[in-house]
């Protein structure tokens, strides 16, 4: 089988034509082949290895290597292995922390890559649903308006002014702008509409938030304290977080479950690789 | 990831605000989730396995290949990870060239990066990291992609093995852009370990002065560069800007990344943004294109699976970095030359974060923002902070709850353009910033203004624009603001919100406007002095005796927002 074949065998992306291209520029007699005489180390790059950096090349230039780009993909990996055979000769590799993490690495991606996970039954993510509830559950949405009052600026009039707010807010009603009361607040809006808890946290500070959800639903409250300052509010709802049904979180509680099985099957592989040594190790 | 036990999982799982155990093994969390992520794993990792995905004749030749493979072409692969675990476990076979058995570690990058991309909610950019460092100067590059693991994996990530030349690299990414019809946009890290490279006006190989062609190039594929990182500070250096009293932040400028060089002076004006803005407007009137137009932001570039900022929850640079005693002593790079060079904890800080103004949290959202430099960058704090400029702002839109539409509609964010202004038409600013609600109050707001005099000199200025306390803290002879004090107790590494302001608002007006002057506008905000990581160590290890007197123990946070451009016709 000649190396183009098994490239054509290899590769079964639409991409072949381009490489066909790419492997007719060069033509097999220009195909890398060592020089080496009998009994010094040879070194050959095979078509396997030449098909994988042609594509590898392929995959990063969206095109075929030229003749002159290919020579030099050859004459790069020679000069790599020349200069990995010498460093081992020398035993450079040996006690090299990259080295061996890289090692390390590439043994735990031995059970990654094309394994794939299986899917789970609709009664396991159930129940992986109902064992990791916290982290499906949804957060409360909070409906709400403000009026911010500024400390810097009111000082000790900020307890009497926040009073005079409240009562006009709320015997008023909706007659009367709220954002047109109260102090600016920079980038922060005065009415919120079903906004997820922890964007509040983030937006007011926890502080804040925590009373927001304590406080009753229909009037202006306060004031409640921020980060910034004090807070006349007045909530409309809080819809409570749920656990949502299974359906509506399938594929996260399947990306879950396929998340604990890989990790249980790494486990797995270190367990039985461990087993193979009897380990010895100082007092921690 | 390099030296780090945690993975990719643990890198999402930690920024969603999830509890992880450190690779020291404690319990580590963010006090507030982020919005988003990008894992940029450097390239030169990457690519262990590519190529020969299945079928691989050099695989079937062996019977457990063979057995492998058949039992995955039905679907078995649960049966065939077991064959695997029972094959390894004999550790009879040599692995043969079964990397060509396993599919590459970038496209499995990208499939853990799907797995917690949840727009709305939390994104994780897809993205790498080019990391070239010619001489040890850091040239790195984070490589980002609008695109999902669907058009990605189609690509394997240039890496500093194909080339240390940026140029090759943008060659890469029009080459993904063209054939693939994607979008990628590269960013470079913070200079200042560039040995004068990073903004050097001249092509990486020949060394020849750029062309129009580069500059093309670098402002389309480079439309934001980082200010601030756990190395150092790659705003501007006080050797460049001797009259910004607050430029001596966080400098990390010995030497190299390779700890190989000394920095010497004439390197420093290549290496800092503001200095290469203010270049850019020369190479502009020159060239007609602009190769340093770029916005401002801050990242962490940890590597440890633990993105954090806060000076009080900082998880480190590295995992010799992570909370403990020792850290202090840590010595991140360790020069081959000269103790002088090595880069020490004692000069890192727990930086930065990237702001961005998008109209959701989905990765084309937040990448198209990118692209147009609607961002800013934090030395780690969440404070916010948000400009707009224009002709025909009265100031009165400062003060509406919904200033930015009326800002927008009658201006340009940050990142944008300015056109000639019309026969007496002065651009002003409209300008809010807001601290971080679990942190520390404000100082001032101040604009810096880079300009190109008509002899072809640039020039700098930094203006004060609105401070907390404005009654009692009135300019001085100099035009300047006096400084917001300190509240801090660096023994106790306490500090207390009783000076500075919680948020502040400016409509600023340029005093010296010249409509024929080409210029930048960018704004940076100061928060009051805080501790730092070191006085939070001091303190919680009590290392009152064993580390030194002297030490960057407070710092001023602040954060940098992009620059809006004034083109003169």
């Amino acid at each position: 089988m000649s190396w183009r074949e098994r490239l054509h065998l290899l590769l079964k992306e639409p991409i072949i034509p381009f490489l066909m291209v790419g492997a007719a520029l060069f033509g097999l007699q220009a195909f890398w082949s060592p020089g080496g005489s009998q009994g010094s180390a040879e070194i050959v790059v095979s078509d396997e290895q030449a098909a994988t950096m042609v594509k590898a090349f392929v995959r990063t230039w969206q095109r075929p290597p030229s003749q002159e780009e290919l020579q030099r993909l050859f004459d790069d990996h020679v000069r790599t292995e020349v200069l990995v055979r010498e460093a081992m000769a020398l035993g450079l590799d040996r006690n090299d922390t990259i080295v061996r993490r890289r090692l390390r690495q590439k043994m735990e991606f031995v059970n990654e890559g094309e394994l794939k996970l299986s899917l789970a039954s609709n009664q396991e993510l159930q129940g992986h649903l109902m064992a990791h509830a916290d982290s499906f559950r949804s957060e409360p949405l909070v409906s709400f308006e403000q009026v911010f009052l500024d400390p810097a600026r009111r000082g000790d009039r900020l307890n009497r002014d926040a009073a005079a707010f409240k009562a006009q807010l709320n015997s008023k009603g909706q007659g009367l702008n709220p954002s047109a009361l109260g102090d600016p607040l920079a980038m922060i809006e005065s009415r919120w509409s079903e906004e997820r808890r922890s964007e509040l946290v983030a937006q007011f500070g926890s502080t804040f938030t925590d009373a927001l959800l304590e406080q009753p639903r229909g009037s202006w409250v306060g004031p409640i304290p921020s980060a910034y300052g004090m807070h006349l509010v007045r909530v409309s709802s809080v819809k409570p977080g749920a656990l949502p049904p299974l359906e509506q979180v399938l594929d996260a509680v399947q990306r879950d479950w396929q998340a604990d099985q890989r990790q249980d099957q790494q486990e797995e592989l270190y367990r039985q690789l461990l087993a193979k040594y009897s380990v010895r190790m100082p007092q921690p | 990831m390099a030296g780090t036990k945690l993975g990719l999982d643990e890198a999402y799982r930690f920024a969603r605000g999830e509890t992880v155990t450190s690779n020291s093994g404690q319990q580590a969390a963010l006090k507030r989730p982020l919005d988003f992520l990008v894992v940029a794993d450097h390239s030169e990792n990457l690519g262990l396995a590519q190529g020969l995905e299945a079928s691989n004749p050099e695989l079937l030749k062996s019977s457990l290949g063979q057995q492998l493979h058949d039992l995955l072409k039905a679907g078995k692969g649960r049966e065939a990870f077991y064959l695997l675990v029972q094959w390894m476990a004999k550790g009879s076979e040599a692995l043969v060239s079964n990397d060509a058995y396993l599919t590459s570690v970038w496209e499995m990058n990208n499939a853990v990066a799907e797995r917690y991309n949840n727009p709305g909610t939390f994104t994780s950019l897809i993205g790498y990291e080019w990391t070239s460092q010619p001489g040890g100067g850091n040239l790195h590059r984070v490589v980002i992609f609008r695109d999902d693991k669907a058009l990605t994996d189609r690509i394997l990530p240039f890496s500093a093995f194909d080339s240390e030349d940026v140029e090759d690299l943008w060659a890469f990414m029009a080459a993904y852009e063209s054939q693939l019809g994607g979008r990628v946009l590269a960013i470079p890290h913070n200079g200042n370990l560039s040995s004068g490279t990073m903004f050097l006006p001249q092509h990486q190989k020949s060394r020849m002065a750029i062309d129009a062609d580069y500059a093309r190039m670098r402002q389309r594929f480079e439309p934001i560069t980082e200010v601030t990182q756990a190395k150092g500070t790659g705003e501007t250096h006080p050797l460049l800007s001797p009259e910004d009293e607050f430029a001596n932040f966080n400098i990390v400028d010995n030497s190299n990344l390779g700890g190989i060089k000394p920095t010497t002076p004439e390197m420093i004006p290549y290496e800092y943004a503001r200095e290469a803005l203010r270049r850019g407007l020369q190479l502009e009137q020159e060239l007609g294109v602009n190769p340093f137009k770029f916005g401002l932001i801050g990242s962490t570039d940890s590597h440890s699976s633990l993105p954090s900022t806060a000076e009080d929850n900082w998880w480190g640079k590295s995992p010799a970095l992570e909370p403990s005693p020792e850290r202090w002593k840590d010595v991140l790079i360790k020069s081959s030359k000269d103790a002088s060079l090595d880069l020490t904890a004692l000069q890192l800080g727990a930086s930065g974060l990237a702001g961005v103004w998008a109209s959701g949290n989905s990765r084309t959202a937040l990448w198209d923002a990118m692209a147009r430099k609607e961002v800013f960058g934090t030395s780690g704090t969440r404070l916010t902070a948000r400009v707009y400029g224009g002709y025909d702002y009265t100031g009165e839109e400062i003060n509406s709850a919904d200033w930015a539409k009326s800002a927008c509609a009658k201006g340009v964010p940050m990142g944008g353009d300015l056109m000639a202004a019309a026969e007496g038409q002065v651009p002003s600013f409209l300008i809010q910033a807001r601290k971080d609600p679990d942190g520390a109050n404000l100082d001032r707001i101040q604009i810096v203004k880079g300009w190109l005099d008509a002899s072809g000199q640039t020039h700098e200025q930094v203006f004060d624009v609105s401070w907390s306390d404005a009654d009692q803290r009135t300019r001085g002879a100099d035009g300047k603001v006096p400084s917001v004090g300190s509240s801090v107790n660096v023994r106790e590494a306490t500090y207390t919100n009783t000076i500075g302001a919680t948020n502040l608002t400016a409509h600023w007006t340029d005093p010296s406007f010249d409509p024929s002057q080409k210029a930048f506008y960018y704004v940076r905000v100061l928060e009051i002095p805080t501790p730092t990581w070191l006085a939070y160590d001091r303190k919680n290890f009590n290392l009152y005796d064993e580390m030194p007197d002297k030490a960057p123990y407070t710092s001023q946070e602040r954060a940098y927002t992009s620059p809006i451009w004034y083109n003169p016709a």
